[in-house]
């Protein structure tokens, strides 16, 4: 059969190409190394294993994404080789049918794409027989699996692309049409979900897919550890409605592109222009002197001349080549995708900010640089040879320089023009956003300047790997195998700065301190690679292959030419630069301080353990009170401290030794304890031991007396310090003042890497019924509350703000002090930041609010003093009086996002709500939410702290949540707190499936954020509902009165489930069960709902609904139960969803109890209802929470068609 | 003027593309006949730069050509034997471009240079249309262009007249011969009669050997007297070849002429015969043949 053999061979052409081998390996690669390697999890992590159905979905699916640049090298050539090889004119001479060329090619080629895209469930098949592999981490292995992945879900999603490829292909007899609709699908890809980026449109962008990822995440979305390890994806619901979409698209261009496919068309003579000055032209022919050969001038002017003119002309082939016209389409729309996104969660978006521009522009355009040096390298080495101009070119007297810088120019322009555009488009995406600070050198020196520099010097890897190598595509695979080096090295715990090529310190950026000091230690590192690449560069002149290619050997001996002086004068300072920084940087990397990698650290936290963790149980005394000095030095990177502490004995034993642990980065010219002598001092981990000439009696005070130093010096190969900065300091006491007694938290917290070295499992936390934990609080075990005052100075230019009332401010020489003293106990917690501030100030009720925050950043410093106020108004009442006359909001540099509540101290990071941006005032309000958050935790953390005891992070962090939404409620109204809890809601059920140990109740949460926020706020609102808000607050007072500033024993979470059964009565204890002491999940549905007009003018209303109960286990396996609480019915004038939706649009809202698990309920009302919902406010924890509303239909035509 | 002394180059792969060639080339044109695959464009990539070979030494003059490459470019033209174009630019543009690295750095003068040589190839007309839509000889005499931009002192030509129609080669043998006399010009060929017609000077390349040189008529000298020819069947010629030292046959009507090299006169009906050039070719290579079992080698040369 003649379709068969085409196809047949077409598979063996296919089989023998490069692309064929190349996308294999590629394919191959990527997968394994994301298999065998710890630190690449694709769909994996936590109880979900590396090898469980849903983990190899998502790898191979990802990979799918990466194949579409594979497809046209298939599918495209398959049919364009012919017209490409002069071959078509014999060829569509032959008696071959339309149907058997067209189909044979295509089944021929598409069986290799298959092929050669098996290299991805290979890769990821051997892979997990890697040694390296943690076997816990494995299912065993299931072929099936893969078969199936592969063949249902991946294999389909091709054939559809490349169909439509294919069809493009035969439609344009163009490679370059091919490759614009596959960047029109990826455009396309992006763009729309870029645009459909909210949880509303979850399903179509679901369905519409290509690649299936959003499919798989919407199908896969609330699935738990146990379903993502145990059930492959069926073909059903969304996922068939995809394929039946994409189907038929592919389906629709191939009978189009068939219908227009003639084999007559395909040879076209390209257009000349008619010369129309000919008559004038022979006129001019005559007179042209024919003899003349030119004389040749020799000196450096000419060679500056052919050098000018060979970059003019390697830049122009570049430019006007359609490829380069794709890449830069292709990063246009990256770019632009990038800056667009800014979000700070919520759905908001902060301001278009310089910094944030940048980040942008290196986040989204990195990979694509790559590729293109990648790419462009090839092309750009290989020009002369590929179209055989080389031996013309190469007999030229032009000296090799000329070739090869002109080359390199012609890349590293591309590169920069791809920068430059991303700068042009953040600038426009600024001035669209209305913020008009330009910061045009902070975008040239970040933005050009230092993203263009590794990317230059990457060119010149490319550049000398491809001028050493026989064959461009040799030279591609090296720099792919590169590239993927650079991801993997730092696995392996090789991080030295000294042998990995072109790659710089890290160099976050911030607002506030600029650069800072991290650009320099930077700038050391790349000036060493850039000696290099001189280097480099200079050995890729020398090799520079002209006319045949040579064997290496006989090109090596170019390398005499390095006795010349022009080339030996560069090569020496090269070399010197690469000696002298090289030396620089492992002076200050590996002398001034010390080279430890991740691995090393591991070893040292395991070492730790193993020395001292006899310890953990020594009973230690606490500090009770804390007077400290710090003089803060953020020019010269240098924090003095001086301290007295009082420390006291309040277990009933003797004491007769004291361990002392210092962080280890600290000098210690003193310590003094009183009556005791220093036993030992290990320098490593800075543990002291000090053995008491007394022993220190049950309630005996000792006095605690040191200095400690930081002082830091040079750079390290990473992690350099982001705390003690230029502008924008913020330490905490556990930076600079000891711990009394073994600290748990230097040990290796990881179950995978404590099992890796041999070491039992840590629990997260201990069990809530471990009593000998309650008079520990969670924060730091070594002390309980404390009297607290401190002296801190700092340069004239800023001011430096710890917990406390300022007490005392002066000058001295060119440092201001500042003296602070609480009049209330505080936890052993306190913070330094100094930076140069800008002050807002107001006041509520005689309590101070003071904003300090980075100038520029005015634009929410309003809202947060509106959220503090609202707080202390509703607190003050609900809870109990705030215990400081002071509440300040401080700024620190984005280096780390986060707010955090020290007592009357509320450090605010500029990442997140300073600079979130709310004109759009239907959003949520984040920076009034997260003050309102750190207000309640004065109350939640600082008042009422709790043990060091499962659930102790819901009473500060569940009960901050709660606070907040009061207050967020009471602003904003119902609809928004609805908006917010969808968010909530999503992020606990989203998150549930890959927690590492498994879920728990939310009164057992162990540390697990997506508890203890997520599921808390979700649960405290439904509960406020539940039992009425005045029930929860007067148990929350009941629970500050009982525990409030207590620490012998602190509150643990089941005091509060208690007082809440206690105050909300018998009738709701199984609901605060279900809440708070089981893992409980609803699903209740609105089914059906009509409407019918009664002969009194008023409405009947009868109602379908469902409604079920399960209470899950820790991996998610359910168990079903009664569905026994009541829940909310509710009949509407407009749907709650919709905008603009209001109070007045309510009809009916009341808790029913509904019996059965398929019930149908009547109401009568006034009004005729358009919608109808079970849980229209979504309260409860539901996986399924748009089924809860559906529209009211009128009775008679649903009777109508029914029949 | 150009000197090569105990040139050998052999491939990685052991091949032996050149086996110690010696040749003293003056000025004027120089032929350099061989069969496919003798390693005739190796020698001329070597001697163009392009190549470096295991052994021996190239001098120009008083330059060495493989040591100073750059200097030997500044006065080389070289026609490839097969060469493409990039895919954009005129003719005219990509002469101009290659006139800058030819060094004519003064934009007047490099304008006649250009133009001349235009007219001179007869491309005028087309100067303006992209290169890459050339025919083959189109394409041809671009290259011939070219390699005479600045007056090169040594030029190179490697297969010169492949692909252009007899009027074109006329022009080119034309152009070739007036700057022929001043300054060396190889020209590789395997046609004989290109040679006979422009070159004082020649050699014959085989397996990588200089198997004969020196001047046509002394080459046919040599063998006067010696050539004998015949008319036969076609199914007699393996006979003749098993017999006789057969030179070369051609088909002529139907019927086979064999030329056969000989002491005397081998009779069977041979008469003697006029010695041309194509017989001193056919009798060098078959000699060769004969002697060097590297057949092998010959065909893995023109790789």
């Amino acid at each position: 059969m003649m379709m068969l053999r085409i196809a047949r061979n077409e598979l063996r052409y296919m089989l023998k190409s490069p692309q064929t081998i190349v996308s294999f390996a590629i394919f191959f690669l990527l997968t394994f190394f994301a298999m065998s390697s710890d630190n690449v999890r694709i769909g994996a992590g936590g109880n979900v294993l590396v090898n469980s159905p849903f983990a190899l979905t998502q790898t191979l699916l990802i990979i799918n994404v990466f194949a579409i640049f594979s497809i046209p090298a298939f599918m495209a050539n398959a049919l364009l080789k012919d017209v490409d090889h002069k071959f078509d004119g014999i060829l569509f001479s032959t008696p071959i049918s339309k149907t058997d060329y067209l189909f044979g090619r295509f089944f021929g080629s598409f069986i290799a794409l298959v092929l050669a895209l098996s290299g991805a469930p290979l890769g990821s098949l051997l892979g997990t027989f890697w040694p390296g592999v943690d076997p816990e981490t494995l299912a065993p292995t299931n072929l099936g699996h893969y078969f199936a992945i592969y063949f249902t879900l991946v294999v389909p999603s091709i054939l559809a692309i490349a169909s439509i490829i294919y069809a493009v292909a035969v439609m344009s007899r163009s490679i370059m049409y091919s490759y614009l609709a596959v960047m029109g699908l990826l455009i396309l890809y992006l763009v729309g979900f870029r645009l459909l980026n909210g949880p509303e449109y979850r399903e179509v962008t679901a369905l519409l897919d290509p690649f299936m990822m959003r499919t798989l995440g919407e199908y896969t979305r609330y699935w738990t550890a146990i379903e993502r390890n145990t059930t492959l994806l069926g073909y059903d619901g969304i996922i068939l409605m995809n394929r039946l979409i994409w189907f038929g698209i592919a389906a629709g261009f191939v009978a189009l592109s068939y219908g227009l496919f003639s084999f007559r068309t395909a040879a076209k003579m390209p257009k000349e222009k008619k010369n129309k000055t000919a008559i004038a032209d022979s006129a001019h022919k005559e007179t042209i002197p024919t003899g003349i050969r030119g004389t040749a001038i020799w000196s450096f002017g000419t060679a500056y001349q052919q050098f000018l003119l060979r970059t003019r002309f390697e830049v122009m082939s570049v430019l006007k080549s359609l490829p380069f016209l794709i890449v830069v389409g292709f990063s246009v729309f990256i770019t632009f995708t990038a800056l667009f996104n800014r979000n700070v969660g919520y759905g908001l978006d902060a301001y278009p900010v310089t910094r944030l521009m940048i980040q942008a522009i290196e986040g989204g355009l990195g990979l694509a640089l790559i590729v293109v040096i990648i790419f462009y390298s090839a092309d750009i080495i290989w020009r002369e040879r590929t179209t055989k101009f080389s031996e013309i070119i190469d007999a030229m007297p032009a000296p090799n320089w000329v070739f090869v810088v002109s080359k390199l120019i012609a890349l590293a322009f591309v590169l920069v023009t791809i920068l430059v555009l991303g700068i042009v488009m953040a600038i426009a995406v600024q001035l669209a956003g209305g913020y008009d600070s330009f910061e045009i050198s902070l975008y040239l020196q970040r933005g050009l300047m230092h993203l263009s520099m590794p990317f230059v010097m990457m060119a010149v890897l490319a550049c000398f790997v491809q001028v050493l190598v026989k064959n461009r595509f040799i030279g591609m695979m090296i720099m792919v195998v590169y590239l993927i080096s650079t991801i993997i090295l730092n696995q392996f715990g090789f991080e030295h700065p000294l042998y990995l090529f072109a790659e710089g310190l890290d160099t976050p950026l911030s607002d506030m301190n600029g650069s800072g000091r991290f650009i320099e230690g930077d700038g050391w590192v790349r000036a060493y690679w850039a000696a290099f690449s001189v280097l480099l560069l200079l050995f890729t002149y020398l090799l520079w292959s002209r006319g045949t290619l040579q064997p290496l050997k006989f090109r090596l001996r170019n390398l005499r030419e390095l006795k010349q002086l022009s080339l030996a004068l560069p090569a020496a300072v090269a070399l010197i630069a690469l000696v002298g920084t090289g030396w620089y940087i492992f002076y200050n990397t590996n002398v001034l301080n010390s080279y430890v990698t991740a691995d090393d650290r591991e070893l040292q936290s395991v070492a730790y353990e193993q020395k001292y963790r006899q310890y953990e149980n020594l009973p230690m005394p606490r500090t009770i009170s804390v007077n400290i000095d710090v003089d803060i030095y953020p020019y010269k990177r240098r924090v003095e401290t001086r301290s007295t502490q009082v420390l006291e004995n309040k277990t009933d034993q003797a004491i007769a030794t004291v361990h002392i642990l210092f962080p280890d980065n600290l000098d210690i010219p003193l310590l003094e304890l009183e009556g005791a002598k220093q036993a030992s001092h290990d320098k490593d981990y800075n543990y002291y031991i000090f053995d008491l000439d007394t022993p220190m009696v049950p309630g005996e005070k000792r006095t605690l007396k040191f200095e400690t130093i930081i002082q830091q010096q040079g750079f390290q190969h990473a992690g350099n310090d982001v705390t003690l900065v230029r502008n924008g300091t913020f330490i905490n006491n556990s930076d600079i003042t000891p711990y009394i007694g073994f600290f748990p938290g230097g040990m290796l917290a990881d179950r995978n890497t404590r099992r890796k070295h041999g070491l039992d499992p840590l629990p997260r936390t201990p069990k809530l019924e471990e009593a000998n934990q309650y008079g520990n609080n969670y924060i730091r075990q070594d002390s309980d509350f404390i009297t607290f005052e401190t002296t801190v100075s700092t340069v004239a230019g800023q001011t430096v703000i710890s917990p406390g009332y300022l007490e005392k401010e002066w000058i001295e020489g060119d440092r201001r002090y500042f003296t602070y003293k609480m009049d209330a106990p505080i936890l052993n917690f306190y913070s330094y930041l100094s930076a140069e501030y800008e002050v807002v100030q107001d006041e509520f009720e005689g309590i101070n609010i003071e904003v300090f925050h980075h100038a520029p950043h005015t634009y929410n410093v309003e809202r947060m003093i509106g959220a503090v106020k609202d707080s202390l108004a509703y607190f003050n009442k609900a809870f109990s009086p705030y215990q400081h006359k002071q509440v300040r909001i401080l700024e620190f540099p984005s280096y780390r996002t986060f707010a955090q509540a020290f007592p009357n101290t509320i450090p605010y990071s500029e990442g997140i709500g300073f600079i979130a941006d709310i004109t759009d005032e239907s959003k949520i309000d984040l920076p009034y939410y997260v003050t309102a958050h750190e207000m309640a935790h004065q109350w939640w953390a600082h008042q009422v702290m709790s043990a060091n005891t499962q659930g102790g992070t819901m009473l500060v962090e569940t009960l901050a949540q709660y606070g907040a939404l009061l207050v967020m409620e009471q602003k904003y109204g119902k609809d928004q707190i609805r908006k917010f809890l969808k968010y909530e809601l999503d992020r606990y059920l989203s998150a549930r499936g890959g927690d590492p140990e498994g879920e728990l109740p939310l009164y057992r949460v162990e540390n697990q954020q997506y508890i203890h926020y997520r599921k808390g706020a979700v649960i405290m609102y439904a509960l406020k509902d539940y039992v009425g808000e005045d029930v929860v607050n007067r148990s929350l007072q009941r629970l500050i009165k009982l525990r409030a500033y207590k620490s012998a024993p602190y509150a643990i979470s089941s005091d509060l489930v208690e007082i809440l059964k206690e105050e909300a009565g018998p009738e709701n204890t199984g609901l605060i069960e279900d809440f708070f002491e089981k893992i409980t999940l609803f699903d209740v549905k609105m089914k059906d709902s009509t409407v019918e007009e009664m002969a009194d003018g008023r409405f009947k209303v009868s109602l379908d609904v469902e409604v079920a109960k399960v209470y899950a286990d820790k991996e998610g396996r359910e168990t079903k139960a009664d569905f026994d609480i009541p829940v909310d019915i509710g009949l509407f004038l407009k749907s709650p969803a919709a905008d603009g939706y209001g109070a007045d649009d309510v009809l009916m809202l009341e808790k029913r109890r509904i019996t059965g698990a398929k019930s149908t309920i009547e109401i009568i009302v006034d009004k005729k209802p358009t919608f109808a919902g079970i849980d229209p406010y979504n309260k409860l924890v539901d996986r399924n929470s748009n089924d809860n509303l559906a529209a009211v239909e009128e009775a008679e035509k649903v009777l109508a068609s029914n029949e | 003027m150009l000197s090569i002394k105990n040139l050998t180059h052999t491939y990685p792969n052991g091949v032996q593309a050149l086996k110690n060639i010696n040749l003293d080339i003056p000025k004027g044109m120089f032929g350099l006949l061989g069969p496919n695959g003798a390693g005739k464009s190796s020698l001329m990539r070597t001697i163009a730069t392009l190549q470096q070979p295991s052994e021996g030494s190239i001098m120009f003059g008083d330059t060495n050509v493989l040591t100073e490459p750059d200097v030997i470019r500044r006065t080389l033209g070289y026609l490839p034997q097969d060469f493409g174009v990039y895919p954009r630019g005129s003719a005219y543009d990509l002469l101009d471009h290659l006139a800058v690295l030819k060094g004519i750095t003064n934009s007047k003068e490099r304008k006649q240079v250009v133009e001349g040589l235009l007219v001179q190839t007869n491309l005028f007309e087309v100067r303006k249309k992209k290169l890459a839509t050339f025919s083959g000889g189109m394409r041809q005499r671009f290259g011939i262009a070219q390699a005479l931009i600045g007056n090169p002192q040594l030029i190179i030509v490697d297969e010169p007249t492949a692909g252009l129609d007899p009027e074109e080669r006329n022009r080119f043998h034309n152009l070739l011969s007036e700057i022929g006399e001043d300054v060396v010009v190889i020209l590789s060929t395997h046609i004989v009669s290109d040679v006979e017609d422009l070159c004082p000077n020649m050699a014959i390349l085989a397996g990588g050997e200089i198997i004969s040189q020196g001047t046509p008529a002394d080459l046919m000298a040599e063998i006067e007297g010696r050539i004998w020819k015949k008319v036969i069947e076609k199914d007699q010629l393996e006979a003749h070849k098993a017999g006789y030292n057969v030179i070369s046959n051609h088909l002529t009507i139907g019927r086979v002429a064999v030329r056969v090299n000989a002491e005397g006169n081998p009779g069977d009906g041979f008469e003697a015969t006029a010695a041309d050039l194509e017989d001193v070719y056919f009798s060098a290579i078959n000699t060769s043949r004969k002697n060097g079992a590297d057949a092998s080698a010959d065909t893995a040369v023109a790789a």
